[in-house]
C-alpha cells in the first residue's frame, strides 16, 4: 500500500458551467434565487407577532396583518412562479439545485 | 328541521356521487384519455386532506379557546409550500427517480434499503395516524349527533358507536375498491385523488359558505365583525411566543412527514412541475379555509347557549338560525375532510405495512418462493386490503377506547408531534450525504422514546400515567418527569415535548451519524438522492404515448431483431384497435415486452431498459446491481464454457497423440512377430542344416567339429535371445528382485567398460571418463545398474559410425540425483526415431542384425525399477542418453 499523501491528486474539477451566462439565463437564476428567499420571508413575517406584546394588540388588527402578509406571500409565489414558467428553458435551470 | 332520515339520505347521494367521480376518473386513466386529472390544479386540490375535519370543525374549537393560535396550524405548511424550491422539489425527484411508494420507503432507501429502518417508521406512522383516524370517526359521528338532537322526530337513542363502525366500514369499502383496484407500480390511483379532489372543493366551498353567512348574514359585514371580535372574550392578542412558534415549526414538520401528506405529495404526483402551481394555490386554500375561522368562533360564541360544543360551531351556527340547507352543506363539509382524510392516510398506511411488514415475512416463510409474478401480485394486494382494514378498526377501537371526549385539536397536535419525529432522518437523508442508517434509526429511537414518554401517554390520563409520575418523576427523579425533563419545568407540555423530542432527536441522528460508517449500497444511494438533480433528467411529461412507443420499438428492434419486433408492436396494436406498428404503451403492454426482452438479455436489464424509457426515470442502484449481477453471471458461464472447449481440445490432441503412439506401437508390434520368428528361424535354419549334414554325410573329425561347434553357437544365441526375452517380461511384470548392496559409481563404470570392451573386435572405441566426478556412493542394485551401463557402452561400439569413435561418460550431481551422460560422437539417432528406440525389438533402419532389438528396452525396465529413469538427451553432437539415478539412492548412501 502506499501512503496517502503520495497518492496523485485528483485532476481539477471542471468548472459546473459557464462563468457567463445569457441575460436570459442569468435573469432566470435570479428568479430561481428570489423563490428560494420566499419562505425566509414568510417566515420573517409569521414570526413578527413574537415581539407583540401579550394582551395590548387588538385581535382585529393581528388578523388583518395575518391575513394581509399571507396574501403578499400568496402573490410574490405565485408571480414569481408565472414569471418562471414563462421564461423556462427548463434544461438551464434543472442543472441546479 | 331536517330530518335525520334527509341527512342519512344525502349522505349515501354524496357517497355514490363520489364513487361515480372516482370510476369515471379510474377509466379515463385507464384509456389514457384523462388529461384532466393531470392538471395542476387537481394535484393542488388533493393536497387539501391536509385540512381534515380537525381543521373543518376543530379550528373553530381551537380558536375559540386559544384565539389566534390555530393559524399557526396553516402557516406552517404555508412556508413549506411557498418554498417548494428547497425541500418538496428535490423529494419528489427522488420520489420519482427511485419509484418511493411512501415516507418509510424513502427512509429506507436512502439508508440502504433498511427494512428495519423502514418498519420502525411505519409503526410510528401506524402509532401516531390511528389517534387521528379516530379523531375523524368522533368529528363524523359527532355532527351527526348534533343533527340527531335537533330532530325531534329522530329515534332517541341513536347509537354513536354503530355510527362510527358504519363509517370506519364504508370508507374501508371506498379505499379497498379504488386504493387497491390496480398494483401500478408508481402507486398512483386516479381514482382516490380526483374523489379527494372533488372533496375538497365541497368543503371548501362550505366552509366559506358558512363564513359568509356568519360575517354578512349575522355580523352586518366586515368592519362590524372586526368589531364584534374586539369586543369578544378573544379581544387581544393573547397567544404564547413559545407554543407559537413550535406549533409553525411542527405544522411544518407534520407536512412534509404524514404518511397520507407524503402519498399525494410525492407519490401521487404526475408531474414536478405541479409544485409551481401548488406553491401558491395551496396557502391560497388553506389560507381561505382559516379565513372565517374567527368569525365563526366569536359569533358562535355570542350566539350559542353557555357550554355548547365550540368544535361544532360550524354546525350549529347555520342549525341555530334555521338555515338547514347551509346547515347541510356544512355536514357534507365536514364528512368530506374526514373521509378523504381517513382514506388516503388508510391507503398510505395500507401501503407501508404491506411493502415494509408483511412482504418481508411472506417472502421469509413462504417456502414455495415468489416464483409466478402473479402470486406476489395477490398476495400484496390482499395484505394491502386487509391492512386498509386494520388500520381502519385501529382507529375505531381507538376511538371507542378514549371514549370521544377530549378535545380535537389536542389529539392532532399529538399525532404531529409523534409523526415529526422522521423529519431529522428525511431532512438529513436528502442533504446530507454524511447521514448514516444507524444515525437515523437511533435519532428516530430518542425522538420516538421522548415523544411517547412525554406526550402521548399522558394525554391518555391518569389510566396509563398515574398523576403521581407526573408530579415527581419515575423513582422520585426530579428531572426525568415526563412534562419537566432536566428539571426544566413551567414550559407547555407541547412545547416541551416537541422542544426535547426534536433536539434530542436530532443531535443523536447527527452523532451517531458522525461516528459510524455508511454501508456501500447506503452511501451509493446518498449520493443518488443528496446530488438528484446532478443524475436524473430534467422532468419529462407523462403524456407523448406515440413518443414513448416509437421509442420502444426502436429499442425492441434492436434487441430482438425487426421482423420480431414489428410483429410484436403490431399485433400488440391490433389488439388494442390502433392501426400501425405503435401501439399504446399499456401496463399489459409493456408487461408482455418486458417479458420478450428479459428472454434476450436479462429481467433486470430489461426491467431498466423499459423503466428507463416509460418512467422517465433513472434507473436506481438495485437495478444497476441486479444488472451487473445478471451480466456477471453471463460472463463467468462465458468463461466457463470457454476453459471447458480449452480443456476438450486439450483432450483431443493427447487423444490423437496417443492414437499416433498406438499406431505406431501397432505396426511396431507386427515388425516385433516377423522380427521374432526371423530371429528364431535363422539360428533354428543352421542348426537343422548342419544337424542334416551331421546326419547323412561322411564328414571328416575337423569338418563334424567345425559343424558341431556352429550347431553350438547358434543355440547359444538362441539361448541369449530366449535368455533376453524373459528377462525383459520378468522386468516388465514387476516380478524382479532387487539386490541392492551399496558402491561406488566409478567401480560399477569400471566393470562396465571391461566387461563391454571383452570380445571386441577390431573396431576400437575411445572411452573418455573424469574419475573424480565419478566418486559417488550409492546403494542400488549393482549388477543391474552396471547392466545397463554395458549395454549403453555395447551400443556406442556398435553403432558409432564415427571414423574415429569416442564415447564420453560424464557424472554430475544434480537435482539430488546422479546423472550418468553416454554421449558419443557418431551421427545420433533421427528425431522421429527418438520415442521409439526404447520400444521392444525396435532397430533403427535394418542395416546391422547385431542385437535382436531388446538392449534398451531392458535398460528402461530396469532404470524404472531401480527408481530412476534413462533418457535420449538430444542436441548432444551425436547420440547421447541420459541416466538418472534418484536422490534417495544417491543420499541414502553418504
Amino acid at each position: 500500500m502506499s501512503d496517502p499523501d503520495q497518492r496523485p491528486l485528483p485532476p481539477p474539477r471542471e468548472p459546473a458551467g459557464p462563468v457567463f451566462l445569457h441575460t436570459r439565463h442569468y435573469r432566470q437564476r435570479r428568479l430561481v434565487d428570489a423563490i428560494r428567499l420566499l419562505p425566509v420571508l414568510a417566515l420573517a413575517l409569521f414570526l413578527l407577532p413574537l415581539l407583540w406584546p401579550r394582551g395590548e394588540v387588538a385581535d382585529s388588527r393581528a388578523i388583518v396583518y395575518l391575513f394581509a402578509s399571507w396574501t403578499v406571500l400568496i402573490l410574490l409565489s405565485a408571480l414569481l412562479s408565472h414569471r418562471l414558467r414563462s421564461s423556462r428553458d427548463s434544461e438551464e435551470a434543472e442543472g441546479r439545485k | 328541521m331536517t330530518s335525520l332520515n334527509l341527512l342519512v339520505a344525502v349522505c349515501i347521494a354524496y357517497v355514490v356521487f363520489l364513487f361515480g367521480v372516482a370510476f369515471i376518473a379510474e377509466r379515463a386513466a385507464k384509456r389514457g384519455q384523462g388529461g384532466w386529472l393531470r392538471l395542476p390544479m387537481v394535484y393542488t386540490l388533493s393536497l387539501s386532506i391536509y385540512c381534515t375535519a380537525w381543521t373543518f370543525y376543530g379550528a373553530v374549537g381551537y380558536a375559540a379557546r386559544s384565539g389566534l393560535e390555530y393559524v399557526t396550524i396553516y402557516l406552517g405548511p404555508s412556508i413549506v409550500m411557498v418554498g417548494w424550491w428547497w425541500v418538496l422539489r428535490k423529494m419528489v425527484r427522488v420520489g420519482r427517480s427511485q419509484r418511493i411508494t411512501s415516507v418509510a420507503d424513502l427512509i429506507s432507501s436512502r439508508f440502504g434499503k433498511s427494512n428495519t429502518l423502514a418498519v420502525m417508521v411505519t409503526l410510528l406512522a401506524v402509532v401516531g395516524t390511528t389517534p387521528y383516524i379516530a379523531l375523524q370517526l368522533q368529528s363524523v359521528t359527532l355532527s351527526f349527533a348534533t343533527f340527531a338532537a335537533a330532530d325531534a322526530r329522530a329515534p332517541l337513542s341513536t347509537d354513536p358507536n354503530s355510527n362510527a363502525l358504519a363509517v370506519a366500514a364504508g370508507l374501508a369499502v371506498f379505499t379497498v375498491i379504488f386504493g387497491t383496484r390496480n398494483l401500478d407500480a408508481n402507486e398512483r390511483h386516479h381514482g382516490v385523488v380526483m374523489a379527494i379532489a372533488v372533496e375538497a372543493v365541497v368543503k371548501l366551498f362550505a366552509l366559506l359558505a358558512v363564513g359568509i353567512f356568519v360575517v354578512w348574514g349575522l355580523g352586518g359585514g366586515v368592519s362590524a365583525t372586526l368589531d364584534r371580535i374586539d369586543a369578544s372574550t378573544l379581544g387581544t392578542w393573547q397567544v404564547d411566543g413559545g407554543r407559537w412558534a413550535a406549533l409553525i415549526f411542527l405544522s411544518a414538520a407534520a407536512f412534509l412527514t404524514l404518511p397520507r401528506m407524503f402519498q399525494v405529495l410525492v407519490v401521487e404526483n404526475e408531474n414536478e412541475d405541479h409544485l409551481r402551481t401548488a406553491g401558491w394555490a395551496f396557502p391560497l386554500y388553506v389560507m381561505l379555509m382559516s379565513l372565517f375561522v374567527v368569525p365563526i368562533a366569536v359569533v358562535g360564541l355570542d350566539l350559542m347557549p353557555e357550554g355548547a360544543n365550540p368544535d361544532l360551531f360550524v354546525l350549529t351556527v347555520p342549525l341555530s338560525q334555521g338555515q338547514e340547507g347551509l346547515a347541510m352543506l356544512s355536514f357534507l363539509g365536514g364528512f368530506s375532510s374526514a373521509t378523504s382524510m381517513v382514506i388516503v392516510a388508510s391507503l398510505a398506511l395500507a401501503t407501508m405495512v404491506s411493502n415494509h411488514v408483511v412482504m418481508p415475512l411472506w417472502l421469509r416463510f413462504s417456502t414455495a418462493g415468489a416464483t409466478r409474478s402473479g402470486d406476489v401480485r395477490n398476495v400484496v394486494i390482499l395484505s394491502r386490503r386487509v391492512a386498509i382494514a386494520g388500520v381502519l378498526l385501529l382507529g375505531y377501537l381507538y376511538y371507542r377506547m378514549s371514549g370521544g371526549g377530549a378535545a380535537l385539536a389536542a389529539i392532532g397536535l399529538i399525532s404531529f408531534t409523534g409523526v415529526a419525529q422522521v423529519l431529522p432522518a428525511l431532512l438529513g437523508g436528502l442533504f446530507w450525504r454524511g447521514a448514516t442508517r444507524f444515525g437515523a434509526m437511533s435519532g428516530l429511537l430518542v425522538g420516538f422514546a421522548i415523544w411517547a414518554y412525554s406526550l402521548f401517554l399522558p394525554s391518555f390520563g391518569p389510566a396509563i400515567m398515574p398523576p403521581g409520575l407526573l408530579e415527581s418523576g419515575p423513582w422520585g427523579l426530579g428531572w426525568l418527569r415526563p412534562q419537566a425533563l432536566f428539571g426544566i419545568a413551567g414550559l407547555d407540555p407541547l412545547v416541551h415535548a416537541v422542544l426535547w423530542s426534536m433536539l434530542l432527536n436530532a443531535t443523536t441522528f447527527f452523532v451517531v451519524s458522525l461516528v459510524t460508517f455508511p454501508s456501500p449500497l447506503e452511501r451509493l444511494q446518498g449520493a443518488q438522492m443528496v446530488n438528484v438533480f446532478d443524475h436524473s433528467m430534467s422532468p419529462r411529461s407523462w403524456q407523448g404515448g406515440a413518443a414513448q412507443s416509437e421509442d420502444l420499438l426502436i429499442m425492441a428492434q434492436r434487441i430482438l431483431g425487426s421482423a420480431e419486433a414489428q410483429t410484436l408492436f403490431r399485433s400488440e396494436a391490433e389488439r388494442q384497435g390502433i392501426k400501425g406498428y405503435l401501439p399504446e404503451p399499456s401496463p399489459e403492454f409493456l408487461q408482455r415486452l418486458e417479458r420478450q426482452l428479459s428472454g434476450s438479455v436479462g429481467a433486470a436489464t430489461a426491467h431498466a431498459m423499459i423503466g428507463q424509457l416509460v418512467g422517465g426515470m433513472s434507473v436506481s442502484v438495485q437495478d444497476l446491481m441486479a444488472v451487473a449481477d445478471e451480466t456477471a453471471q453471463m460472463m463467468e458461464y462465458s468463461s466457463r464454457l470457454e476453459a471447458q472447449s480449452q480443456e476438450l481440445s486439450r483432450t483431443a490432441r493427447q487423444l490423437r497423440e496417443a492414437n499416433d503412439k498406438l499406431t505406431r506401437l501397432s505396426v511396431q508390434k507386427d515388425a516385433f512377430l516377423s522380427q521374432i520368428s526371423h530371429e528364431l528361424r535363422t539360428p533354428m535354419t543352421s542348426i537343422r542344416a548342419f544337424s542334416e549334414i551331421l546326419r547323412d554325410m561322411e564328414l571328416t573329425e575337423e569338418e563334424q567339429n567345425r559343424y558341431a561347434s556352429v550347431i553350438h553357437d547358434e543355440s547359444l544365441r538362441l539361448t541369449r535371445l530366449l535368455d533376453d526375452l524373459l528377462d525383459l517380461s520378468v522386468l516388465e511384470n514387476g516380478q524382479v528382485s532387487l539386490n541392492i548392496r551399496r558402491g561406488n559409481l566409478s567401480v560399477v563404470l569400471d566393470q562396465a567398460v571391461a566387461s563391454a570392451s571383452a570380445g571386441e573386435g577390431g573396431r576400437r572405441l575411445e572411452i573418455r571418463r573424469d574419475k573424480a566426478q565419478e566418486d559417488q556412493v550409492l546403494a542400488s542394485d549393482l549388477d543391474r545398474l552396471a547392466q545397463v551401463f554395458i549395454n549403453l557402452i555395447a551400443n556406442a561400439r556398435k553403432y558409432c559410425d564415427a571414423t574415429q569413435p569416442r564415447l564420453t561418460i560424464a557424472v554430475s550431481r544434480r537435482e539430488g540425483g546422479v546423472v550418468v551422460d553416454f554421449i558419443d560422437n557418431g551421427s545420433g539417432i533421427p528425431k522421429e526415431a527418438q520415442d521409439l528406440i526404447f520400444e521392444k525389438f525396435s532397430r533403427l533402419g535394418e542395416q546391422k542384425a547385431g542385437g535382436a532389438g531388446l538392449g534398451l528396452a531392458i535398460c528402461r525396465e530396469i532404470m524404472t525399477r531401480l527408481g530412476g529413469d534413462i533418457t535420449y538427451l538430444p542436441g548432444q553432437g551425436g547420440a547421447a542418453f541420459r541416466v538418472r539415478l534418484p536422490a534417495h539412492l544417491a543420499l541414502a548412501a553418504q
